[in-house]
């Protein structure tokens, strides 16, 4: 911050009020966040080294594992499906056709506008009991945090989308349509592929938080990792062991999720920064 | 075809945006061959009139032809229309996440079918005439205003156009830049094309047009050889609109 102040001139160079000059304010906040850094990191290091029972970890890494694996998939799964729905959602909703993006619409504000817990709760308890007879799927919670997931994320995406198709100068549907190309043409050829780019960060930032909604499903005993740990933690009442294998487990997907991220974005360049 | 018909004809078309009347029975002949230059202050229509002219813009009375087709019907392949109507913006509109050379390739590549090394061959020799052939493969923000605005024109001419329509593609450049722009236009004009050029360039109006139009307040109000208009305009609004000029 201080250094957005290094062209002005001297005597601007103090705050309003005369306590802090610019230097002194950046010292103090270099020092402030280091002591911050510090603190966490010895935090860290004491839990890591007193409150983790290493002899605990490999009795309780097969079921993580297993977890971590489980996770992986409905995360893999969830993704593929409400990206792919998600443009759809995103595409209707700048339709000209008015049901069309009045449906849209509608949807999004549902699923935005509601806890995915609760949605989770209407695939699981509510919809087995809109079957006449009795329900055919016996394993449900699986197909549940399939769904839920899905439908949630979607409408997430979908405003990302929408806001990325916005985003494209109108300009650029004209100089499509007025080299003779059909609507579908031109959203395909030219407009999408710049949504895409403008919606990236935003669909990243949903896809991450997609991973971490998985924890919810704890609540239909899916045997994500959060129920690794409660399983563990009330046989053993010991809290950070299983702690730390969620963390690790959470942050070796959304970490390199995020560079992908980064690396998607770099790649749609064009050229560098626009005029 | 024989000419009992102009190549670009506006038969008393009216244009209103909600309330606002902007296109006043305007009618307006362009034979083939010819460059005609709109003039007239901001809001005058001028811009309108031209973007009705591949339909851009609907219309809401008269008709629009391209060599005798209609292009303002609502039953009119339009897709197919615009391949014949080449456009060149203010504002460039080249595809930023295609190189110069993808810009020009990809409308006959998707709307004509033509093979990729077909389309690259012809982009090349467009490039080559505005003088860019070097610039093939850079993206648009690798290009300044003006070389943009001449790799747009190339993107036009790829489709071989019937006419060519021209909406103040000088208008957002650097005073610099305009000339290129302008210099690739007179060359196009040499080579015969047809052009409708709406534009606040006095001097390149005057010296490449060979028709001024007017307008004012959504009507034609005036037409003429470039040195008439100039020299002599037989209305007062024309004499208005240049006494404003100088």
């Amino acid at each position: 911050m201080a250094d957005s102040y290094s062209g002005a001139p001297a005597e601007a160079n103090a705050t309003a009020d005369g306590f802090f000059d610019d230097q002194t304010l950046k010292y103090l906040g270099v020092g402030l966040s280091s002591l911050f850094a510090l603190g966490v990191v010895l935090l860290v290091l004491y839990i890591l080294s007193v409150q983790v029972d290493y002899g605990l970890v490999p009795t309780i890494l097969p079921q993580f594992i297993r977890a971590y694996g489980l996770v992986l998939g409905i995360v893999v799964t969830g993704s593929v499906l409400s990206v792919t729905s998600g443009i759809f959602v995103g595409l209707a909703r700048v339709s000209k056709t008015r049901i069309t993006s009045g449906l849209s619409a509608a949807y999004v504000q549902f699923f935005r506008g509601t806890p995915l817990l609760f949605q989770i709760f209407v695939v699981y308890f509510g919809v087995p009991t809109l079957w006449p007879g009795t329900f055919p799927i016996s394993n449900w919670g699986l197909p549940t945090a399939i769904i839920s997931l899905t439908l949630n994320h979607a409408a997430y995406v979908g405003e990302a989308v929408r806001g990325g198709i916005g985003a494209v100068p109108d300009g650029q549907m004209e100089a499509a349509r007025s080299l003779g190309m059909g609507y579908v043409q031109a959203m395909r050829e030219v407009v999408i592929p710049q949504a895409w780019r403008n919606a990236l960060a935003a669909v990243g930032n949903d896809q991450i938080i997609l991973v971490k909604d998985t924890s919810l499903l704890t609540v239909i005993a899916i045997p994500e990792l959060i129920q690794q740990f409660r399983d563990v933690n009330s046989a053993t009442f010991d809290p950070w062991t299983p702690l730390v294998l969620v963390a690790i487990a959470y942050l070796s997907i959304t970490i390199p999720m995020g560079r992908l991220v980064e690396y998607l974005e770099a790649r749609s360049d064009w050229g560098g920064e626009s005029q | 075809m024989t000419a009992d018909h102009a190549l670009l004809e506006f038969d008393h078309v009216d244009k209103y945006f909600g309330e606002t009347h902007v296109l006043k029975e305007v009618s307006l002949d362009i034979e083939d061959g010819e460059v005609c230059v709109v003039v007239g202050p901001s809001g005058s229509g001028k811009s309108t009139l031209l973007r009705c002219a591949n339909r851009l813009e609907e219309i809401q009375a008269g008709e629009i032809r391209l060599d005798g087709r209609s292009i303002s019907d609502p039953d009119a392949d339009i897709n197919r229309l615009r391949q014949r109507i080449g456009m060149v913006f203010q504002s460039f509109n080249l595809f930023p996440h295609k190189t110069a050379l993808e810009n020009i390739t990809l409308a006959p590549r998707k709307v004509r079918g033509i093979d990729e090394e077909t389309a690259r061959t012809r982009a090349e020799e467009l490039l080559e005439d505005v003088g860019l052939l070097e610039q093939g493969a850079s993206y648009p923000n690798q290009l300044s205003g003006g070389q943009q605005q001449r790799v747009a024109i190339a993107r036009a001419l790829a489709m071989d156009p019937k006419v060519m329509l021209f909406d103040e593609v000088t208008s957002a450049l650097d005073p610099e830049l305009v000339g290129e722009v302008l210099e690739v236009m007179r060359g196009l004009a040499d080579d015969g094309m047809t052009m409708m050029v709406v534009t606040h360039e006095m001097g390149f109006a005057r010296e490449v047009g060979d028709r001024i139009v007017l307008m004012d307040e959504g009507r034609v109000v005036e037409t003429g050889e470039p040195n008439s208009f100039f020299e002599n305009p037989r209305t007062e609004r024309g004499e208005q609109f240049l006494s404003k000029l100088l």
